[in-house]
């Protein structure tokens, strides 16, 4: 988890040499691909959750099937805020991105949506790794 | 070869290693507009996907809710 909100950073310090606005740029539209996948991975799990409450209530055992959907649909929120934080980061990334532009000092300028957006990336990551193979 | 020489070479050097790190880094064939655009394509899927998988999972835990009530509903008879 710290070891991709290093590599991100790295990644985008590295590269800011360069060009900071154009590696952060980068750097937001891969968080916008994890965040997708965030909710994807999500769904699949989710899927599989479904599937076996509504098998424990066919086969007679409704109260374990609302006692592992209550359970499970607490976890599907949490990961839920997981995911809208990384939306939200990316979200308002995109909206403030042309400020950059015209920053004068645009390492300073982005310096706190680099944090942002690798706090999500390593947030999403850890929830999939602990949510992810629930069951 | 003197000094100047050694410096004019050692310079060349310097800007061909640094020139292969910003390729390295930026994708030289993508401008920052280009970079721009990608951004906001993918913050679009991203928000459409997150609509989609919601939608999704709605419709599945309300498929899974009546399975379990009917389920409920019968044990209730018996």
């Amino acid at each position: 988890m710290i070891m991709i909100r290093l590599m991100l950073l790295a990644v985008v310090v590295a590269g800011g040499c360069a060009d900071p606005v154009a590696t952060v740029y980068k750097a937001s539209t891969t968080t916008a691909i994890a965040v997708s996948q965030c909710y994807k991975t999500r769904s699949v799990v989710h899927g599989v959750e479904q599937r076996n409450a509504q098998t424990l209530a066919q086969r007679g055992d409704p109260a374990a099937a609302r006692t592992a959907q209550d359970a499970w649909l607490l976890k599907y929120n949490i990961w839920g805020q997981v995911c809208d934080a990384g939306a939200a980061a990316v979200a308002g990334f995109v909206a403030q991105s042309k400020s950059f532009e015209t920053a004068i000092d645009k390492r300073t300028a982005i310096a706190p949506w680099i944090d942002a957006l690798g706090k999500a990336l390593a947030d999403m990551t850890a929830k999939i790794a602990e949510f992810g193979g629930v069951r | 070869m003197g000094l100047p020489e050694v410096i004019e070479i050692a310079s060349e050097i310097g800007k061909g290693a640094w020139n292969m790190v910003s390729v390295w880094l930026t994708s030289s064939a993508d401008t920052r507009d280009e970079l721009y655009s990608k951004m906001v394509a993918a913050r679009d899927a991203m928000m459409f996907d997150r609509q989609a998988s919601i939608d999704a999972d709605q419709r599945l835990i309300e498929e899974t809710n009546a399975i379990i009530a009917k389920a409920e509903a019968e044990a209730d008879e018996k």
